[in-house]
């Protein structure tokens, strides 16, 4: 029901209560059209021709509400309008009926009725939808009664037998007004559930993250800090600082895990060629392809040995980045480094390691599928 | 006879490292007209020149690159563009418009001298930048390529060196060439049509690198 709430979305819970009460708003329609109008049919008299008509009418349009909503769970708009105008027809059809005198058999059966289907109608708008359908019922009344030449004391007699309808009629579409708050209030809670939920979600992640970043650097950071701290390990050797370049780009990298950018491994690679570029390498990078999901050890993987050769390397290097349709190829091709590179260990990832000429090409891929 | 050219950029260094190059090329290139605007492209001498290279102003909202691209194309011009962008968008475009090559500022000079050669002879050259822009592609209008011919151009895109490829793939720098120029023909004949496409899929038939059925 998208005319529920003007200016704000309305809620599942909330479309889904005044879907319910407009059921029961039908019930109740075609209860009193049945049940308590049911004699229109059985009492012959005169001009009940047009009653028939009238009432054959309003059972219809009870019928098409009744399709409609166990159909589409609600009251298309096209249907209601033409179901109003229906309405305010019938209460013209049937004012005009209305004697100047009052009859020993009621033939004002009609007022409450065309209330009840205006309500089901109705009943999703704002309030005063249904305070306008329910004056131009009345002001219709009236204005017939005073072209027929009613009596003053007909007149008074008839407004309060409208107003004892059509007042009950308000106040349950005052309700719909009690629905929403009762749906905003339950919706704010099931997002307010459903938020602490997901925060509670991300720091677990966010813990699991950390033990496992902590677990990556305990087996390769923390025993070289504690080689150079305990003087075991020579900080002017060559293999230490090519240790400690490869760690200083680890670190880097595992800072800026999730930093949340489009590209994440195109990110990564970024601060590893910075770190790169500082111990004297000159890096040009090319990314080609359109980047889609790639797990975090996956990239991991694909970045552990380019990272190796990159900050080992003082020579001009080439990095490329190609993002495929089911596969992701990072290469790299620089100056061979003296020591071997680091094979990747899980994650899928293939390593291809090409050396020429005292040059290494290295290209790690990853297929999706 | 030497090849003649046109640059257009708006770097006098740029232009004096691509008369340089050129001067040391294997093959005669001379510079006949060099200037900051495309319209030195339009004006004697420039105008006769065989190559124009062209760098691309993309950000200018008023003078959109492709109108400039699409005229001197339709003109029957072969344009190289050469340019700092490396967004594989505007690669593709390019290509599409109907240039005889793209080339980044990044790739190396040999590029544009061999890109320049070959677009005077309406023959296809492909620069590594641009190979990986076709191996990224997932354009609905892109050609089908052979698995072959996608891990040629991939690794071209990765290492620039046809050596290198040629040794990783077990073939001969020649093959690998062969690969990329068919490629580059197969994108010839996509898209839009346009004369330099039609004068480098001839070309491409009279050498027999490909055939009829192929298109």
């Amino acid at each position: 029901m998208t005319d529920l709430a003007p200016g704000r979305p309305a809620s599942v819970i909330e479309r889904r209560l005044v879907a319910m009460t407009t059921v029961v708003l039908l019930a109740v329609a075609l209860t009193v059209q049945v049940g308590l109008n049911g004699h229109v049919l059985v009492v012959p008299e005169a001009g009940s021709r047009t009653e028939l008509i009238v009432y054959g009418v309003l059972a219809v349009l009870g019928g098409v509400c009744a399709v409609a909503l166990f159909v589409r769970g609600r009251i298309p708009g096209p249907l209601r309008w033409a179901g109003v105008a229906v309405l305010l027809c019938c209460s013209l059809v049937m004012s005009g009926l209305l004697p100047p005198h009052p009859m020993p058999v009621p033939n004002h059966w009609s007022i409450g009725l065309i209330g009840w289907y205006g309500l089901v109608l109705l009943y999703d708008l704002a309030i005063g939808w249904v305070v306008a359908f329910l004056l131009a019922h009345v002001a219709t009344l009236g204005v017939s009664m005073a072209a027929n030449g009613a009596t003053a004391v007909y007149v008074a007699d008839m407004g309060v037998t409208f107003v004892s309808v059509a007042g009950f009629q308000l106040g349950v579409a005052l309700s719909a007004r009690l629905l929403r708050r009762i749906a905003d209030d339950a919706f704010r809670t099931s997002r307010a559930a459903e938020e602490l939920r997901v925060r509670e979600e991300e720091a677990a992640a966010e813990a699991r993250n950390h033990e496992r970043r902590y677990a990556d650097l305990s087996t390769t950071t923390i025993p070289l800090l504690a080689g150079l701290a305990d003087g075991v390990l020579d900080p002017g050797a060559e293999a230490v600082r090519r240790r400690c370049a490869v760690e200083a780009a680890r670190m880097r990298r595992l800072l800026i895990e999730g930093d949340g950018v489009a590209d994440p491994l195109v990110h990564e690679l970024g601060a590893i060629i910075d770190v790169a570029e500082r111990h004297g390498a000159s890096v040009q990078l090319s990314v080609s392809g359109t980047p889609g999901e790639l797990p975090e050890d996956v990239r991991r993987e694909l970045l552990a040995p380019i990272s190796e050769a990159l900050v080992t390397t003082r020579s001009p290097a080439r990095v490329t980045v190609l993002h495929g349709p089911d596969q992701v190829r990072v290469s790299a091709r620089c100056a061979a480094p003296e020591l071997p590179i680091t094979q990747p260990g899980m994650g899928g990832v293939s390593l291809v390691e090409f050396v020429t000429d005292g040059q290494v090409w290295l290209e790690t891929a990853w297929r999706s599928r | 006879m030497a090849i003649t050219v046109t640059v257009v950029d708006d770097h006098p260094a740029i232009l004096s490292g691509v008369r340089v190059w050129y001067g040391e090329a294997d093959q005669p290139i001379r510079v006949v007209a060099a200037g900051t605007t495309v319209d030195v492209a339009w004006t004697s001498p420039g105008d006769e020149a065989d190559v124009v290279v062209l760098d691309l102003n993309v950000g200018d909202e008023r003078a959109p690159y492709q109108r400039a691209v699409r005229r001197l194309v339709d003109a029957g011009r072969k344009v190289i563009v050469y340019t700092m962008q490396d967004s594989e968008e505007v690669a593709l475009t390019c290509l599409d418009l109907g240039v005889s090559a793209f080339l980044t500022k990044s790739e190396g000079h040999e590029h544009l001298v061999a890109a320049t050669i070959a677009a005077a002879e309406n023959r296809p050259y492909l620069p590594p930048t641009l190979a990986g822009a076709i191996a990224g592609d997932r354009g609905p209008a892109h050609p089908r390529l052979s698995d072959r011919e996608r891990e040629v151009l991939t690794q071209w895109f990765q290492c620039e060196s046809k050596q290198l490829v040629a040794d990783r793939m077990n073939i001969t720098p020649r093959t690998v060439g062969t690969y990329l120029d068919r490629v580059r023909v197969k994108y010839a004949n996509a898209g839009r049509p346009a004369p330099t496409k039609a004068a480098l899929l001839a070309r491409a038939i009279q050498d027999g690198l490909v055939g009829l059925h192929d298109l």
